[in-house]
């Protein structure tokens, strides 16, 4: 299921601040391998899972890829908070006609 | 860069009165449906202590006696506007902004928005869910991504 890959992929620290970097901006694995503590190709096996669970996207760019965030694998975040906001905010209305009934 | 969650209510009762009401949290969040005490230690918060000032903080007291650092106001203007960096229980640094501007469309309703952003940033609530959710999770998600794959 890909809201569970998703919630996975991220649970990993240094696959989390690949994501990080690349909420900033897009970038190549070169780049991106620049900026962290650990291996290009560790940073590709990062990278495989986060576009396994559709968290990021790659395009081509010449003779490299670039990887941007794909914004599919965030909507069981934005599920989770859409519904938070629906819960609380319907609890706030019911007290604002609790205390105008008064 | 993602686009931002946004919520509008109209509730009866004036400009005022909405924002008083909106600020005492205390008297009306659902901390049995919604807190950290819940995902933490299993069972609804005990309390939640609000300074409705500037600068001031909202802190949730829970279950066990842990307190859990929800948000700061960061934008306090009765009675029409508020900000919040709201992390709740995340570390202050990974903080979402939660906006809420207060409406009169007339002597007796106000028009509430309610306008969350830079959630993406809540990395670290992806695996608190995980953690905390367990076997809720199919609940929480199922609806949603039952229609999902549906579709």
């Amino acid at each position: 299921m890909t809201y569970d890959n998703a919630i996975t992929a991220l649970a990993d620290p240094t696959r989390r601040a690949v994501f990080e970097a690349l909420a900033v901006k897009p970038q190549s694995v070169a780049d991106l391998a620049q900026g962290q503590p650990v291996s290009r190709p560790a940073v590709s096996q990062h990278l495989k899972v986060l576009v396994g669970a559709r968290l990021v996207k790659a395009t081509p760019q010449g003779t490299r890829r670039i990887y941007a965030l794909d914004p599919t694998g965030l909507i069981a975040l934005r599920a989770y908070l859409d519904r938070f906001w629906d819960d609380t905010l319907g609890a706030y209305a019911a007290e604002v006609r609790r205390q105008s009934a008064n | 860069m993602l686009d931002s969650i946004v919520k509008t209510i109209d509730v009866p009762c004036s400009q005022k009165r909405a924002f008083e009401i909106f600020v005492d949290m205390a008297s009306w969040w659902p901390l049995d449906k919604r807190s950290m005490s819940l995902m933490q230690a299993g069972a609804p918060a005990k309390s939640l202590s609000v300074d409705a000032r500037e600068g001031r903080r909202i802190v949730e007291l829970a279950a066990d006696d842990v307190e859990h650092h929800w948000g700061t106001f960061r934008v306090f203007d009765p009675h029409a506007h508020l900000q919040l960096d709201f992390h709740m229980g995340l570390p202050a640094d990974q903080t979402g902004q939660v906006d809420v501007s207060f409406t009169p469309i007339d002597a007796g309703t106000t028009r509430v928005e309610l306008v969350h952003s830079n959630w993406e940033g809540y990395g670290d609530m992806a695996e608190m869910m995980l953690n905390g959710y367990g076997g809720s999770w199919d609940m929480l998600f199922g609806e949603h991504f039952a229609a999902a794959c549906a579709g």
